[in-house]
């Protein structure tokens, strides 16, 4: 017994670490380093952004006969040096509502509901909101980021779609809607744009 | 007892745990390949999770390996684990809900990068880049990934309990002069 304790002492103090300890310490210094880089390299540059300027949609009107409608707005962006980097890039729409109703006595309102996306419209997404009394303008804003990645190695252009809903079944009346969007862009891993990098926004 | 148990930690050794190690892997697999491929909400709450598990322990480890320049013995320290877990998950919380605090992160982040963009454009000999910040999100829905915290918690004080508070292991360096000599 006093034999195996003393062996397990000169063990533990041995001037020579085993070789399989000493591989675990630099493999633990390994991973040291490699988590060091995966959390500073966690997330790349991303220039500054380049705006679109605004772009005043046509009018909507929505009516008990007509409660819905949909406008197309069309993302580009250009750049005069191509670039395999992604470009990232969103629009914002602000939209002002106004309720007209019918009848002038009309007390009850109706609600509204708009949503901007890419590509197929999800359940829940967008804002629905109650108008304000008779003429009073209601503002809000919509904003969608738009997914679809794009290298700038050539231009870059994204469809995005505006739905407008009022309540069919509501009050008589008819709403009217002005909207205005604006794009934005950048340019991931850049810590500048490229020469020419414009953002244009449009309807089809 | 299996044979992990038996192992005595030392200084870094936390990162080696399995655990540990996936998340490092998953972090760095995440951000530069799944993201770009599936770019999508999951995959920003992937990394997340990911670095909020391996994070406390990096913290961890920075801190044993400075420690252990000066220290004869060493053993894992709750303390230690604790104080990284509340570190992490104060500075992550505060770059979500702030946006304050999100672009100092992004600056801080911006600058840490920033000699090893110098050095690459150096290399390739390009234009000296500036100091620039890095993409970030302020999303308060990031805070339901704050229970990967409880993972490295677990993780670091299940390892001070491998080894009783009497039961310092001496740490091996590299030199011979360093190591603890029999006394006999």
């Amino acid at each position: 017994m006093n034999g195996t304790t003393q062996s397990s002492s000169l063990e533990t103090s041995s001037p020579t670490p085993a070789p399989r300890p000493r591989l675990l310490h630099w493999a633990a210094r390994l991973v040291l380093i490699a988590a060091c880089a995966g959390t500073v390299a966690t997330s790349e540059l991303l220039s500054p952004p380049v705006f679109s300027e605004g772009f005043v949609g046509d009018k909507v009107t929505l009516t008990n006969e007509a409660p819905r409608t949909t406008r197309d707005i069309i993302v580009r962006v250009i750049s005069a040096e191509p670039h395999s980097d992604i470009v990232e890039a969103d629009v914002r729409t602000s939209i002002t509502t106004r309720w007209i109703p019918a009848d002038p006595n009309e007390t009850a309102l109706p609600w509204l509901h708009v949503s901007q996306f890419e590509g197929e419209e999800s359940p829940g997404m967008g804002t629905t909101a109650t108008l304000l009394a008779a003429g009073d303008p209601l503002q809000f804003e919509e904003f969608t980021v738009l997914n679809t990645n794009c290298e700038l190695t050539g231009p870059c252009e994204w469809l995005a779609h505006l739905r407008f809903e009022m309540q069919a079944d509501g009050p008589k009346g008819t709403i009217e809607v002005e909207w205005t969007s604006l794009a934005r862009g950048a340019v991931r891993g850049m810590d500048e744009v490229p020469s020419g990098f414009t953002v244009l926004i449009s309807a089809p | 007892m299996s044979p992990a148990r038996d192992r005595k930690p030392f200084p870094g050794s936390g990162l080696l745990h399995p655990v540990v190690l996936g998340a490092v892997a998953l972090l760095i697999l995440n951000d530069h390949v799944f993201k770009a491929r599936w770019p999508s909400w999951w995959t920003g709450k992937l990394s997340d999770v990911a670095g909020l598990t391996m994070f406390p322990v990096l913290l961890q480890a920075l801190w044993e390996q400075a420690a252990s320049l000066r220290a004869r013995a060493f053993r894992p320290s709750r303390a230690v684990i604790v104080v990284a877990v509340l570190l992490t998950g104060l500075c992550f919380g505060a770059t979500k809900v702030s946006v304050e605090a999100g672009n100092m992160w992004r600056w801080a982040l911006g600058g840490v990068q920033w000699p090893f963009r110098v050095l690459g454009a150096w290399v390739a000999g390009g234009r000296l880049p500036s100091v620039a910040p890095t993409q970030h999100t302020v999303d308060v829905t990031d805070l339901f990934t704050l229970p990967a915290l409880l993972i490295a918690l677990w993780l670091g004080w299940r390892r001070a309990s491998v080894m009783p508070p009497e039961d310092a292991s001496p740490i091996p360096g590299d030199a011979p002069h360093e190591r603890p000599h029999p006394t006999r």
